[in-house]
């Protein structure tokens, strides 16, 4: 080839490079994604550090009013690459996938002191809560399960889902530490093998069965980011895909967490010891907009009237569900919401607190989710581990109501004394109460 | 007009160099023409001293604040709350985080949590022009005031 020809493609082929850069740049990569080619530039006030992840995630929902976007940004929770345009740049780093608050990296994500990994004693201790929860252990079942077929002495824990220590515990029936159960379960008898086979799905670390009506999330978005029946989203990022499950509904945190989330992990069928399998309950609808007493809850089981009309979060407090901080071997020892709770007995009314530090928790926690207006001076009910139920509020006359804390529904609370009932104080299991006052589907 | 082989040759290259060294160009000055993205605002003008009585606390949205004037002089602080950086709400003689619930009182003590620091403090002062201005990135000293015409 001649040097003129030479010359002459060079040329062709540096000018063809030059204008595949020119289009590249007039139209980058993530255009295709977000809509636009100028980048969107948030900087939080909380880090101080530019991020452009709102040029693709334009739309999607403020996560809660605790945590503005304009002050949170997305990097601090969500990890990733902040300057990064590219799809997979961007989301290199990403903590949990999409999911911050999944269990493995969740100190990462929500810790630090002033936010969900603070001291105990100012109720900011919320992840080593959740990870010695028996919602998160397992170590109920497990125990349960080893001491059953033999592998253990007796039902107290010694495994979970992962090991946990507990450096100080606080209650008679906290242990100081569990091992993990997968680096033993190999020497125990074939039905704890099996058990442990087929049954691991029922704790927060866990991925949900994939059918619709189990689906949630891990961690604890398993809990305070509620899911679609299917789970999928439904909010309004266009760049979230709206066809998979394995997402919340939208993109939230709330304390307002509906019954139906409950009902992903707790109605939804049972163990058989004696196979280990489990068995799906045929008779649930296949939406969330069912009737709840005729279509959701135990047949066999009875409830009362507030155990339908409200959610499981009107009444079972934080320290309930989450934990107390100590690794228990059973659900039933950090379960203390009896009927009494609320309703007294012939005896006595309720127990109750009136508010008067202005740092009061039940004060924070109504913050959070404001369907009632407490302030200092309101008297509100407590547990017997003295626990607020923030939403249960003493009247001027003595009455007492309670507030949905996702319905925002008032309903009066009728107390025992003075009534007709003539339970006796000391028998306040709930057999007792449901034995005249359950309610059998219409 | 016949193109010999040679002047066809000859006039692509031309033309490719043209194109690419016009393409170059246009590149070359978009680099050096592009601008960043400010850096976030400090200072906040925000007018002439007579424009505020005495006695008053006037929110400045822009700068996350409330300038005070009282009888010794202008003051100024910062709405960002001290927990985790919420701008916090008037509410009754006070502020409040609606955030997390915070409450300050007018001076920006805490009165209840979960901050536990004080609202910042930020400096008050006028440029030559006599116009006062707010910047949040300097904390100001305890009981500092501004007087105008004092700098």
């Amino acid at each position: 080839m001649s040097t003129r020809w030479s010359l002459g493609l060079a040329s062709l082929g540096l000018a063809l490079a030059v204008g595949a850069a020119s289009m590249r740049q007039a139209g980058p990569a993530y255009a295709r994604y977000a809509g636009r080619t100028q980048p969107v530039r948030l900087i939080p006030s909380l880090t101080g550090e530019p991020e452009y992840c709102l040029t693709c995630h334009q739309g999607i929902e403020e996560i809660s009013a605790a945590h503005p976007v304009d002050v949170f940004g997305c990097v601090r929770c969500h990890g990733g690459n902040a300057l990064s345009l590219d799809v997979d740049g961007a989301h290199e780093g990403l903590l949990g996938g999409g999911n911050p608050s999944d269990f493995s990296v969740v100190e990462d994500a929500c810790g630090g002191g002033d936010c969900h990994s603070g001291p105990a004693e100012e109720n900011r201790d919320h992840i080593a809560r959740s990870l010695t929860s028996i919602q998160s252990t397992y170590a109920g079942a497990i125990a349960s399960v080893r001491y059953t077929f033999g592998a253990q002495p007796d039902p107290t824990a010694r495994y979970g889902i992962q090991a946990v220590d507990d450096p100080l515990v606080t209650t008679d029936t906290g242990v100081a530490s569990i091992a993990a159960f997968a680096d033993i379960v190999d020497g125990d008898p074939p039905a704890v093998q099996r058990f442990a086979a087929a049954c691991m799905t029922c704790h927060l670390e866990s991925e949900p069965r994939p059918d619709a009506g189990y689906q949630r999330l891990t961690g604890c978005a398993a809990c305070h980011s509620p899911s679609n029946f299917d789970g999928t989203y439904a909010g309004d990022d266009p760049n979230v895909g709206r066809d998979g499950a394995g997402h919340a509904a939208v993109h939230r945190v709330t304390t307002a967490i509906p019954y139906m989330q409950c009902d992903a992990c707790h109605n939804r069928g049972n163990y058989d010891l004696v196979t280990m399998t489990f068995h799906e309950r045929t008779d649930l609808p296949t939406d969330r907009r069912a009737s709840r007493i005729q279509d959701y809850y135990q047949p066999i089981a009875q409830f009362t009237k507030c155990e339908w009309e409200l959610d499981c979060v009107d009444c079972h407090t934080s320290g309930e569900v989450m934990g107390d901080g100590d690794l228990h071997s059973s659900q039933s020892e950090v379960r203390y919401i009896l009927c009494s709770t609320c309703h007294g007995t012939s005896d006595a009314g309720p127990r109750t607190m009136t508010i008067t530090d202005p740092n009061d928790l039940a004060l924070r926690r109504a913050h959070l989710n404001p369907v009632v207006d407490l302030s200092v001076g309101d008297t509100v009910v407590v547990t017997s581990r003295g626990e607020a139920l923030w939403n249960v509020i003493e009247q001027p006359d003595g009455t007492f109501v309670v507030v949905g804390k996702v319905t925002q529904m008032r309903y009066d609370v009728p107390l025992v004394k003075g009534s007709e009932c003539e339970q006796n104080p000391d028998e306040q299991g709930s057999s007792d109460c449901h034995a005249c006052h359950a309610i059998e589907p219409p | 007009m016949q193109l010999s082989r040679e002047g066809f040759l000859r006039l692509a290259t031309r033309a490719a160099l043209w194109l690419t060294g016009g393409a170059s160009l246009v590149g070359l000055l978009q680099y050096l023409s592009y601008e960043t993205d400010p850096p976030p605002q400090s200072i906040f003008p925000i007018g002439q001293p007579d424009a505020y009585r005495v006695g008053t606390a006037t929110v400045i949205p822009g700068a996350r604040a409330v300038l005070y004037r009282e009888n010794d002089g202008f003051w100024a602080v910062s709405l960002v709350c001290s927990h985790l950086g919420c701008t916090t709400e008037e509410e009754g003689s006070g502020y409040r985080c609606p955030c997390h619930g915070s409450r300050y009182d007018r001076q920006g003590r805490v009165l209840n949590g979960p901050a536990k620091q004080p609202l910042k403090a930020v400096w008050v002062d006028e440029d030559g022009e006599g116009d006062l201005a707010i910047d949040i990135s300097r904390e100001a000293p305890a009981g500092y005031r501004f007087v105008p015409g004092s700098a």
